[in-house]
């Protein structure tokens, strides 16, 4: 829906409201500055990757988005008002899901809960009647292809089946905004690949912002990359021009096989 | 368990339990059956705080509180009315607002774990200290004396709900005591089953997913503790009807003995600190006979065997046990099935029911 909106604008030959919007957000810890006064912005429908070197501040500003911190200035925009420093479940509820770089899940519940979780609040707050909620998770586990886990302890599981479990449920909760931070870490390469492809199927239905090290990945899903570097976006352009660039280069890719 | 294993236990627990509820009364002598009446009424207290500790993650050191207010609110109201019928309601409703109201500033201030249980024992603390300054004529409720020290020792029997002229006698408190605590039980099961429930128990597991999916994670808490200390005031009421009210039931001991059962029988799960109460306090009643040996000591000596030995409780170390003992050949069949990951498919055997993973943080 928000892409069609998006589609329509640029009809009308007005550049597309945001989906989110930061414009000089910074944050401090003591006397660090880890975001610099960053100025960022997605269209609907988008699929950004954020790249850049450990420590960058990447984790920092996917925390600042989802109100895990609450910014120390600037301002966060998403569907046009204003959310910084408001608290995570306000801003979960009006529609950005994350998958934080640490895997944060409920090792003691089974993988079918963790959708259940998810597709729950969602149906709350669309409204919808309590029947529609388990039908709806069985469909996720099923087009997510865990169902074969669903019943397994999630504490129990592989790495990349956790991150499968961790991805689903975000996804099952069907929020405007995706936030993946290095959901790709850990994988092996055919898991990879079916992220990638699960990525790409995302793409269009809502709007993601992907942080990931993997080129590979980058190069599978993405159009438009943003590069932070010590807290402060050095480029943004497209895929192959920032990986040509000598200064990101310099700064990170330098260091790893490209 | 299977889901269906779980329904036939629970089935037969069910019918074992109402069984030895209607036995009991025929085999003990009456003294005794008024103990056992008490040891119920703390099973009831310990299920409060399995409850909101094994599955809210709520570590409340002050349980004794809303037991405590529980049984003075039934005496007061008691004795004045007349009638227990609404003391027994406000002896629940009294300590739920104030478990409500406490936890407000408490969930909503977002104070930390440790924090919380600081404040639940300083609160029991001041209970202590302010009830047992209540003695002398200038300490009345209505026509209720509270008694300082003493307490209530007049503290009314129970009725049939109004009808003053019928008040019950011990074996009528056994069998609603007894049927409380089965009722309670499997409403904590029920309760924990709900969508409520649900995400209470995620919430525990990990508090910051649930939040970023969108749960207010303060009115989860909120709940559940006031539902704890709702049925901390009825345990109260039922103490309070064997025994009689006094300062003691805030007292430090009263906070420390639930705690104990609840880390004995197993966090997490809601029939081993039922059973583990009601055990340990058979035990160390029995052991209290003996000349020269301390209740108190004996307590505390069981604990530090726990949790150097059986540090997940009895409750979920026996579900291991079980798991291990009832499939043996699994760990060997264990060789993936083809099309599927292999690694994780090693562990054939969940040994944690999820309801049962000793969970409580900190
Ligand atoms: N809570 C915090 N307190 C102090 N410093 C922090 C905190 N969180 C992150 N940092 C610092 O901010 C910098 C950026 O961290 P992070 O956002 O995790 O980087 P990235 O995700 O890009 O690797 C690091 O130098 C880190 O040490
Ligand atoms: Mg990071």
């Amino acid at each position: 829906m928000n892409a069609s909106v998006a589609a329509l604008e640029t009809a009308k030959g007005t550049a597309p409201q945001p989906i989110i919007e930061t414009r000089g957000l910074v944050m401090r810890f003591g006397g660090v500055e880890v975001l610099r006064g960053i100025d960022f912005s997605i269209v609907p429908g988008e699929l950004r990757c954020l790249v850049g070197p450990n420590g960058a501040g990447k984790s920092t500003f996917f925390k600042c988005l989802t109100g895990q911190y609450e910014p120390s200035g600037g301002e966060i925009r998403f569907k046009n008002e204003s959310i910084g420093g408001r608290p995570s479940v306000d801003i979960a509820r009006r529609g950005i899901g994350i998958k934080t770089q640490v895997p944060s899940l409920y090792d003691g519940l089974t993988a079918r809960e963790h959708i259940w979780l998810a597709v729950k609040r969602r149906i709350a707050t669309t409204g919808g009647l309590r029947r529609e909620v388990a039908p709806a998770v069985e469909q996720v586990l099923e087009s997510m292809d865990i169902a074969h886990l669903a019943d397994r302890i999630v504490g129990q599981l592989a790495h990349g089946q956790r991150q499968m479990v961790e991805l689903s449920m975000v996804t099952a909760a069907q929020p405007d905004l995706i936030l993946l931070d290095e959901p790709a870490a850990g994988m092996t390469h055919d898991e990879v690949e079916r992220l990638a492809a699960l990525v790409l199927r995302l793409r269009g239905t809502c709007s993601l912002i992907v942080v990931e090290h993997d080129m590979q990945f980058i190069r599978m899903i993405a159009r438009m990359v943003t590069v932070l570097h010590q807290g402060q976006v050095l480029m943004e352009d497209d895929v192959e021009t920032v990986l040509r660039d000598r200064r990101v280069r310099d700064v990170y890719l330098g260091k790893r096989e490209v | 368990m299977s889901p269906r294993g779980r329904t036939v236990a629970s089935v037969i627990g069910f019918v074992v339990s109402v069984a030895a509820i209607f036995v009991l009364p025929h085999w003990l002598e009456l003294f005794t059956l008024i103990n056992a009446t008490i040891y119920v009424s703390m099973a009831i207290m310990t299920l409060s705080l399995a409850l909101i500790w094994g599955y809210g993650g709520i570590l409340c050191f002050g349980q004794a509180a809303f037991f405590g207010l529980g049984g003075y609110t039934y005496a007061v109201c008691a004795i004045n009315f007349g009638d227990s019928t609404w003391a027994v309601v406000l002896a629940m409703v009294v300590p739920a607002l104030f478990a409500a109201l406490l936890g407000y500033f408490v969930f909503w201030g977002r104070i930390g774990d440790v924090y919380l249980g600081v404040i639940t024992l300083t609160m029991t603390l001041i209970f202590f200290k302010l009830f047992n300054a209540t003695a002398g004529d200038a300490y009345k409720i209505g026509s209720a004396a509270l008694g300082g020290f003493n307490g209530i020792p007049s503290t009314p029997p129970l009725n049939l709900p109004w009808d003053v002229g019928t008040a019950l006698a011990p074996e009528d408190i056994w069998y609603i005591a007894a049927g409380l605590l089965v009722l309670f039980y499997f409403g904590s099961r029920w309760l924990l089953s709900t969508s409520f429930g649900r995400v209470v128990i995620s919430i525990r597991e990990n508090e910051r997913r649930t939040e970023l999916l969108g749960y207010d994670i303060r009115r989860y808490k909120l709940g559940i503790f006031t539902i704890g200390g709702a049925m901390a005031g009825m345990a109260g009421i039922l103490f309070a009807n064997c025994v009689f009210v006094s300062p003691t039931m805030f007292s430090l001991f009263y906070n420390a003995q639930v705690i104990i059962w609840v880390t004995v029988g197993g966090i997490g799960t809601l029939l081993g600190p039922i059973f583990g109460s009601i055990a340990l306090q058979m035990i160390v009643a029995e052991l209290g006979t003996i000349d020269g040996l301390d209740p108190n000591l004996i307590l505390g000596a069981i604990l530090i065997l726990f949790v150097l030995l059986v540090p997940k409780g009895v409750l979920p170390s026996l579900r291991v046990l079980w798991e291990r003992f009832r499939k043996p050949p699994a760990v060997v069949e264990a060789s993936p099935p083809t099309g599927r990951p292999a690694a994780g498919a090693q562990k054939a055997t969940p040994s944690q029911q999820p309801a049962a993973d000793a969970g409580g943080r900190s």
